[in-house]
């Protein structure tokens, strides 16, 4: 279901936007073939609840109403700041047009990292997930240095565990999460420092 | 890498307002898993909840620009509490809130952090008018917030909290501030 843009998501004053805007100088910009990954800004927030409040949204613990997908998208911005890892936008670096999300998170009953991709609908069959999932999947083990880094998907995700084997990642078991009715499948990805 | 926002540092008497930290968790968990102590302004129900909520706090300052401070009791270096601006998804609007931790009330902390954080709002920020959403019952936040000089303006229904109280504060002219006129969203509307 659609809401319509709230005024709370609109720009606050020029002053606050500008001290927001300070947290884009300070994350990792990351660049791809076709992508580039950004911080994320208010402004992204639209997109990321046409996704988290719909059925595309049962993989990352909803379908959220809007109000909790503002908290969840929030929380993985401010870990940035907690962890020193947390949520980029990605978009298609010629048009500038936002396609969806990675993220490199540690959310309370992660056993590891996790990375975890949440593209808006329109922008599937392309390749972007892909591209965008390797590139944030290269920053945390090559800078970050993050040993084991899963990505934490239910069975009934077809696409996502299609995309997971892509990127090389292995089901090595099972984990279960109070919210979710079924556990979640750990998909594993292959670490370079290991091969 | 360290990353880190520039989260102004403010002063009074007694406070420093400053940024989240890390080991601000601790101390705000213990307030938000204290359901008696907590209900009126937004329980959690487990420590997990708890650090959600404080990582949505450090988010809201990186994609809003303000938010909540940690208050500080200047003479022991101890985090006493938080105020600050807050307006997630779903507020009516932005409002000043605050939350003094266990063994720090009676000191008049509260109205102390709240009233700085709302002449920083008015006059670096360039907001123009401020509320406070209280929910029935509590009384002493009533008091506070009357104390700064705020009103009754109605009853709503707020999205995490249910049936609230919106209290409006005086704008920065009723309250004497110096505000810079190119601040205010209405030179850039």
């Amino acid at each position: 279901m659609m809401h319509a843009a709230l005024p709370m998501e609109s720009p606050s004053t020029p002053v606050a936007m500008a001290q927001a805007g300070e947290l884009s100088a300070g994350l990792p910009r990351l660049q791809t073939d076709r992508l580039t990954l950004r911080a994320p800004e208010l402004a992204d927030f639209e997109a990321y609840a046409q996704i988290a409040c719909s059925s595309r949204g049962e993989g990352l613990g909803g379908p959220f109403s809007r109000d909790e997908a503002w908290y969840d998208f929030a929380s993985m911005v401010g870990i940035w700041l907690l962890r020193g890892h947390g949520l980029w936008a990605v978009e298609e670096t010629t048009t500038k047009r936002l396609l969806g999300f990675v993220v490199i998170g540690f959310e309370p009953g992660d056993q590891h990292h996790e990375l975890g991709y949440m593209m808006c609908e329109e922008t599937e069959g392309q390749g972007y997930a892909t591209e965008a999932a390797k590139a944030a999947r290269s920053y945390a083990q090559d800078t970050l240095k993050i040993p084991v880094l899963d990505s934490y998907i239910l069975p009934s995700n077809a696409r996502s565990i299609a995309l997971a084997e892509r990127l090389g990642a292995t089901h090595v078991g099972d984990i279960s999460y109070p919210e979710d009715e079924d556990p979640s499948r750990i998909y594993r990805h292959p670490n370079p420092a290991e091969v | 890498m360290t990353l880190s926002l520039a989260i102004p540092v403010l002063e009074t008497p007694r406070l420093i307002l400053r940024g989240p930290e890390p080991e601000d968790f601790d101390p705000l968990a213990a307030f938000l898993l204290d359901h008696d102590r907590s209900w009126g302004f937004g329980s959690e129900k487990d420590r997990p909840k708890a650090w959600r909520w404080f990582a949505c706090s450090i988010g809201h300052w990186a994609l809003k620009g303000y938010g909540y401070f940690t208050m500080e009791w200047k003479e022991t270096g101890e985090p006493c509490g938080i105020t600050g601006i807050w307006n997630p998804e779903g507020w009516p609007e932005p409002e000043i809130g605050w939350v003094v931790y266990a063994g720090f009330e009676g000191r008049g902390i509260a109205f102390e952090g709240a009233e700085r954080a709302r002449k920083w709002a008015y006059e670096d920020l360039g907001f123009t008018t401020l509320t406070s959403n209280i929910v029935p019952g509590n009384e002493r936040s009533v008091a506070l917030a009357e104390r700064l000089g705020a009103t009754f303006e109605r009853a709503y229904d707020n999205v995490e909290m249910g049936a609230e109280h919106l209290y409006r504060h005086p704008g920065p002219a009723e309250l004497g501030l110096e505000t810079d006129a190119d601040g205010s969203p209405e030179a850039y509307a």
